[in-house]
């Protein structure tokens, strides 16, 4: 049976608090295990998500790769931690991506996606994306160079995924996924504001439509297809720490975070955190497992665990 | 008055002053200074805050008193130099500038300020040996200055270069961020990157009111009103007794189409400052939207005491339609067209102004002189390319034809709900949007850009540039009822009631009709004619805050005229019954048939109100408020006759269309 591995942020923590960790879950058991608790002092805590937390996850042999804000970090598949690097030009980052021998890191605040070699252990190549009047541009730079781009976080880039057809990145404010092919960026599918994890998928495309709370699929058909999958909802009175932020900012059914297991069976994250498995094909959802009622408490990163 | 301690008292004005509130750095420090009169602290705090308002003469003289209670400060020094040489009084200025630094060489703006000082007074190498000291001490904040110079002379490129500058090494100067922006705003039109620095911006510094005022500003170009009340709201809860914020405030609602909201947020802000031309105009032009008449027009006459050249002003109370200016206003208006130094934009609106005095007055021949030189002076200033449009009309036509729509048919979104008024501006629209707005049943929005948004929308983030409405073959069946989900969430933004049905009366959709049908195929649509040379001429003497750049020019608007009566035919041809055309003469001479026409065409039962439709009471923005406020009245009939001596070029340009007319608009003021 699958194990999944997801992060999580706690929003509006203080210092000295837990304020994201890493666990396993296994879907059989329905059992949850939690590897890492990130408490880590040294952080910018202005805001209600700023720099807390635990973010994207990737896997390279047997090294596990998990971004904070403004860190990568590398741990052996127990957590013991092998090293971590940073970038002045990461910052904000959410999710991450491994293709070849890069793993590519969003960072939200400078636009742009970075790329840390594998091999070298050391952030290579760098792409900034900018938009006017409904036309991307692109440039890449050096990210240990300082003619890079301004901290403007004007797309709030927070996804990248690569396949040989290229690299598809999006962000809350991208209008859409986006795809490079390593010359231009062109917009390759509009979507609903404040979208997270949009990535292709069968003919069509994937993510969290965050704002309506629910895991989305569109293909390139009719519609016959397309699927809605709504976020699991609590009884409010059950939810824990529901009065830290009048934002509105940390609610339930916050959907981010989002792995595929098979053609037809997706998984996607949630707040409070919770990890959900849906039947697309079945239009069904197969199983929810619940983390923590702390509404506080949100899924970031989800993938499924190879060392199980 | 607050009995505050000293170091209370200091923490509370240095932080108002730190923030952009210096307001409230001069109350705190006036309170202090009351119980405390020579305490020079205070003083020279009281002076930062007065020079921080531009209230020069005032600060100078706090100044003064400080620097005889206590020499020896170098910042009173400063100070005193900036308030005399911000006066102008370069020469008396430069003393005090290089005593400053005498006492303290560490000063580095005081640098400066002798360096701009000197080289006011023409001492060029000396101010040059200051401007290096400047820079020398701090090279950030030097940097700063040196882009916001550079954006003062023109120099944009040069002054954005400057502000990334500082960027690059320190992402979170506030300052650098918010000079950039207003450089993006002001000089290039960029608005998201302006908004992208001075979120980021207010995120570092919350209670930075300048930050909140600008980026509201920006927020409102970007037609995000939501967001700009959102930021003006936070700028006034900050700093409560700051005009600026509640005016601006004011002016986003009044976008946003909370007219109630608006005039109290322009009433807290004229309260606090009633002496500001702009904040009594958008206070005048609200007060205009809600039907209160005579407080529009003191609110205009306020605005033109304040600045006697503001041609807006007068304009905007000859666009009331139902106003006559007095014999005084008429000679100052006059007057003004004698100045020199009027820009193009404040002669336009006089000369409009003029035109409808002499009209409302029977002098025809004047008036036509000022509508004509108006509309000559207004063309170069706009932008109208006529061949464009007839093409970009020529291609929907080409592309909506029967075989097209009947391919796309019943894809569409099933909702009824929207009654789409187009036509031609100044030709009765809001007169039949007014009557539908009297129904139980319908809500009257206003003029809504959703559906050109959506049009507007195919062509965007495409490699081949390919528009709306080539762009159309591309659709696939789910996304023209995804576009009628679209635009019916945008309009719902407009609404305020659950009524089944409400009005968008955009006239300038008519080219949409075909777009319209095939997103939201239970859609009404009602088009509002009137005579051609009426309908010509209503527009070549209304003076638009935005757009219809097509009326200010006799050929253009023809030719226009043209355009968009072909347009209608081709609906009319390949959409048999989704038009409505309801002639302004046949509701003049007959309202009650034309309204049981009109409520019969949106499947409405008849209601008695709509025929009092001068009765209903609510907003309205577009130039024929007033007139719709009113009965039903026959003096706009025909009323082109008065100008036919000028108008040869329209008779023959549009003989033929004139000819189909039925009799009773064909003759009407005859």
């Amino acid at each position: 049976m699958v194990t999944l591995v997801t992060s999580s942020v706690v929003r509006g923590s203080h210092q000295g608090e837990s304020h994201g960790g890493v666990y396993l879950l296994d879907l059989e058991s329905q059992s949850v295990r939690q590897t890492l608790d990130w408490n880590t002092a040294d952080i910018d805590w202005a805001g209600r998500g700023a720099d807390r937390g635990l973010r994207g996850i990737a896997f390279d042999g047997d090294v596990v790769y998990v971004a904070a804000s403004d860190e990568l970090f590398a741990y052996t598949p127990d957590f013991d931690l092998l090293g971590s690097w940073r970038n002045t030009y990461l910052k904000h980052c959410h999710e991450i991506a491994i293709y070849e021998r890069t793993l590519y890191l969003t960072s939200t605040g400078y636009d742009s996606v970075l790329g840390f070699c594998l091999d070298e252990r050391r952030f290579t190549w760098a792409l900034h994306i900018d938009v006017q009047n409904f036309k991307f541009r692109r440039a890449t730079y050096d990210p240990s160079g300082d003619d890079g781009p301004l901290l403007l976080n004007k797309l709030h880039i927070n996804n990248v995924f690569c396949n040989r057809d290229g690299m598809y990145i999006s962000g809350l404010k991208t209008g859409g996924m986006l795809h490079y092919n390593a010359d231009t960026v062109l917009m390759s599918v509009e979507l609903p504001p404040g979208t997270h994890n949009a990535r292709p998928f069968r003919d069509g495309v994937l993510f969290n439509d965050t704002v309506a709370g629910r895991l989305r699929y569109t293909g390139r058909g009719e519609g016959t297809e397309d699927r809605a999958m709504a976020m699991p909802l609590y009884n409010p009175r059950d939810l824990l720490n529901t009065d830290f932020d009048d934002s509105g900012t940390a609610r339930q059914g916050f959907a981010r975070g989002l792995c595929v297991l098979s053609e037809s069976v997706v998984a996607a994250g949630s707040s409070p955190s919770t990890i959900s498995v849906y039947d697309l094909a079945g239009n069904q959802t197969l199983l929810s497992v619940n983390l923590t009622m702390d509404i506080r408490n949100a899924i970031h990163g989800l993938e499924v665990w190879p060392y199980a | 008055m607050k009995s505050e301690t000293k170091d209370a008292s200091l923490a509370i004005a240095i932080d108002a002053l730190r923030c952009g509130r210096p307001l409230r750095a001069e109350e705190s420090c006036r309170d202090y200074l009351v119980m405390n009169p020579g305490c020079i602290d205070h003083l020279r705090l009281l002076g930062k805050a007065l020079l921080k308002q531009n209230r020069l003469p005032e600060a100078e003289t706090q100044l003064r008193f400080a620097l005889s209670l206590n020499a020896g400060i170098p910042q009173l020094h400063e100070d005193l130099g900036s308030a005399l040489a911000l006066q102008k009084k370069f020469e008396e200025a430069i003393p005090f500038l290089e005593k400053a630094i005498q006492l303290e060489p560490r000063l580095p703006l005081a640098h400066k300020k002798l360096g701009q000082a000197l080289f006011a007074v023409g001492r060029g190498a000396e101010a040059d040996e200051q401007f290096e000291e400047y820079f020398d001490k701090d090279p950030e904040s030097g940097a700063v200055a040196l882009g916001m110079d550079h954006f003062k002379a023109g120099r944009k490129d040069e002054a954005i270069a400057a502000f990334r500058g500082v960027l690059r090494s320190n992402p979170d100067n506030v300052d650098a961020m918010r000079q950039l922006a207003i450089v993006y705003w002001r000089g290039d039109k960029n608005l998201s990157d302006a908004e992208a620095l001075l979120r980021r911006a207010a995120e570092k510094a919350a209670d930075f009111v300048s930050i909140r005022l600008v980026l509201g500003a920006v927020l409102i170009d970007a037609n995000k009103h939501t967001d700009a009340i959102e930021s003006y709201e936070v700028a006034a809860k900050l700093e409560p007794d700051n005009p600026a914020a509640w005016s601006g405030l004011g002016n986003a609602y009044a976008q946003a189409s909370y007219p109630e909201k608006s005039i109290s947020a322009f009433a807290k802000s004229l309260e606090l400052q009633s002496d500001s031309p702009a904040t009594q105009m958008g206070y005048a032009h609200v007060l205009k939207t809600v039907g209160d008449q005579p407080g529009a027009v003191k609110a205009y006459r306020a605005a033109i005491a304040g600045k006697p050249n503001f041609g807006e002003a007068y304009w905007s109370l000859a666009n009331l339609k139902v106003f006559e200016f007095e014999e005084s206003e008429v000679s100052a208006m006059e007057k003004q067209l004698t100045q020199s130094g009027l820009t193009d934009s404040e002669e336009v609106h006089f000369r409009f102004s003029l035109g409808k005095t002499y009209e409302d007055r029977k002098d025809y021949e004047r008036a036509w002189h000022y509508y004509d030189t108006g509309n000559k002076k207004q063309r170069p200033l706009v932008s109208h390319d006529p061949l464009e449009m007839e093409l970009r009309h020529a291609e929907i036509l080409k592309t909506f034809d029967p075989a097209f729509i009947r391919e796309h048919s019943g894809n569409g979104c099933d909702a009824a709900d929207p009654i789409l008024i187009v036509g031609l501006p100044r030709s009765g629209s809001t007169l039949v949007e007014q009557i539908l707005a009297s129904h139980s049943q319908v809500e009257g929005t206003s003029e809504l850009p959703a559906l050109s948004k959506i049009a507007a929308s195919m062509g965007r983030y495409r490699p081949d540039d390919m528009q709306f409405p080539r762009a159309v073959h591309e659709l696939r069946g789910k996304d023209w009822r995804a576009y009628g989900m679209q635009y019916l969430e945008a309009a719902q933004r407009h609404r305020q009631s659950d009524r089944p049905f409400f009005t968008d009366k955009l006239p300038n959709n008519f080219p949409l009709v075909g777009l319209l049908h095939l997103i939201l195929p239970n859609a009404k649509v009602i088009n509002a004619r009137r005579h051609p040379l009426d309908s010509c001429m209503g527009g070549y003497k209304q003076l638009f805050a935005r757009g219809q750049n097509f009326t200010y020019d006799l050929a253009d608007l023809s030719h226009y005229y043209r355009n968009y009566d072909a347009v209608m035919k081709h609906w009319h041809e390949v959409l048999p019954g989704k038009v409505l055309d309801v002639h302004y003469e046949e509701t003049v001479s007959d309202l009650e048939s034309q309204v049981r026409r009109i409520l019969d065409h949106c499947g409405l039962p008849f209601e008695e109100s709509c025929v009092r439709f001068h009765e209903t009471k609510r907003a309205v923005k577009t130039a024929s408020s007033e007139q719709v406020r009113q009965p039903i009245y026959s003096g706009a009939l025909g009323k082109w006759r008065k100008y036919q001596g000028h108008l040869d070029m329209w008779i023959e340009d549009l003989d033929d269309i004139i000819a189909d007319l039925p009799d009773v608009v064909r003759n009407a003021g005859v």
